[in-house]
């Protein structure tokens, strides 16, 4: 197992485990906030929709097309 | 980067075009996921074998054409230009997402989505899961669900039980469908539904029940997950930016599966919405042409493939009633937050997008564009480079610092 940070608290996850699946199984059902304001979560789970994003070490990534790995920071912040 | 064969996407068919290539050429294999497999044999381990003279990168994401028989590449690495000899397109397809009231709520997902993040782990135990859409797809998405111990409450095709006789008296031609439809439409019997569908998804800050139309009764059922897919539209966008020519969306390509454009070829649902088995022929036979090798011993699999293509589409196409889904406060372009209010008056995709910004966030039209093409019709969309959405650092590859 591996430790990830999810808005600042740890996780252990697998590693390369997809880091949609890893945020839904715990238990955060939104990974972003919309224009409007409204909670969103990723839709098509394969890189197409963007609604998963995240941001990861800084970056902007699809939550779906990220595998886990050892130390990654995650904020559920992104715009 | 230098390949003799590239092949954009890593399932059934890209992975048969890799192989099938093999034998005369180096290959370069690239995917934009985490693991190859595409979205059928996402997380299978055992996947086909991929010779020795295949390199298979994952994380790749194709930007666009570069410049003559050269794509700009978005790779773990930072960007990179790739320049190849033949280029085989199998990029397959995405879920249509109709829009109806509450579809925004966090778990409310496509129904290939929900196969997809079961595949990959999420923990469906005890969850109450109602499926909607339209295509056998919802039949294999409840048997995995329930295969977990998901609890699936009903599955709502949208078809008539009509559409579905013809197709379920014709799937006997098809050597292994007959068996699977079987398998999966046992299962599902109690709480499968025609002529139904999920007219709201209901809550506040996540999904906790859904509204349904099964024939005429209106039903209420309170839930965990709803998972709605009305079938399938190719991820065509690079090739139309590389020129070639589509019908209706779909790849158009000779018995060769070359594409109009010389030297790019096309293999899997980016032609036709036809499953593992057309995408595999497909992709043997791009892989094959590409590399001048015959092919002659696949063309019989491919007739048989395509008469499927025809079946599926004839079976589950969508009724009317879907656009009644839609009210002006639903939200359409769900990265810009336009609700169907704002657009429907243009009638016009170009338009409603000058107008509204429809279509200009992230996902760049993928989601809403196809569902507006569906609720007001018009032409079909543009593409503009770069394909996908990146970071401004990864227009500018190091080749060219």
């Amino acid at each position: 197992m591996k430790q990830i940070l999810i808005n600042g608290s740890p996780e252990l996850v697998e590693e390369g485990a997809s880091l949609l699946v890893v945020l839904l199984n715990h238990g955060r059902s939104a990974q972003r906030i919309s224009v409007s304001g409204a909670h969103r979560s990723g839709l098509c789970a394969m890189g197409v929709c963007f609604e998963c994003r995240v941001t990861v070490d800084g970056k902007v990534v699809r939550a779906c097309q990220t595998g886990c790995r050892d130390g990654m920071e995650v904020w559920l912040d992104a715009r | 980067m230098r390949a003799e064969v590239a092949v954009i996407g890593a399932g059934p068919a890209g992975i048969f075009a890799a192989r099938a290539a093999a034998s005369e050429a180096q290959v370069l294999l690239l995917d934009d996921n985490i693991r190859p497999g595409g979205q059928i044999w996402r997380r299978n381990p055992n996947l086909p074998a991929l010779p020795g003279n295949v390199t298979l990168k994952m994380g790749v994401r194709v930007l666009g054409p570069w410049s003559q028989r050269s794509l700009l590449l978005e790779t773990p690495s930072g960007p990179t230009i790739l320049q190849y000899d033949r280029l085989i397109l199998a990029t397959g397809a995405r879920e249509l997402f109709l829009p109806f009231k509450g579809w925004t709520l966090p778990n409310v997902i496509g129904a290939g989505a929900l196969q997809a993040l079961i595949k990959e782990g999420w923990n469906v135990r005890g969850k109450r899961i109602a499926i909607a859409g339209t295509g056998p797809l919802l039949l294999e998405v409840a048997a995995l669900a329930r295969k977990l111990g998901g609890k699936v409450l009903c599955i709502l095709e949208q078809a008539l039980a009509s559409q579905l006789l013809a197709f379920a008296s014709r799937i006997a031609l098809y050597p292994g469908k007959p068996l699977q439809a079987v398998r999966l439409g046992s299962g599902a019997f109690p709480t499968y539904r025609t002529g139904s569908f999920i007219v709201e998804a209901i809550g506040n800050e996540q999904l906790t029940a859904v509204a349904c139309q099964m024939g005429e009764k209106r039903v209420h059922l309170d839930c965990d997950i709803a998972a709605v897919g009305y079938g399938l539209v190719p991820n065509n966008e690079l090739a139309m930016l590389l020129g070639c020519g589509t019908r209706r969306g779909f790849l158009v390509v000779d018995d060769n599966q070359c594409t109009t454009v010389n030297n790019v070829f096309a293999a899997g649902e980016i032609t036709g919405i036809g499953g593992a088995e057309k995408s595999m022929v497909e992709g043997e036979i791009a892989g094959l042409r590409a590399t001048g090798q015959p092919a002659d011993h696949c063309r019989r699999r491919r007739e048989l493939s395509w008469k499927f293509v025809k079946l599926l589409e004839n079976s589950f196409r969508l009724s009317p009633a879907l656009k009644d889904l839609v009210t002006d406060d639903t939200v359409l372009c769900r990265c810009e937050d336009v609700t169907f209010g704002e657009v429907s008056k243009f009638q016009n995709w170009r338009l409603a997008k000058l107008q509204r910004r429809i279509g200009m966030g992230p996902c760049q039209g993928r989601v809403c564009g196809p569902a507006f093409s569906f609720l007001c019709g018009g032409e079909p969309l543009t593409v503009r480079p770069p394909v996908l959405a990146t970071h401004l650092e990864n227009l500018i590859p190091k080749e060219e610092l």
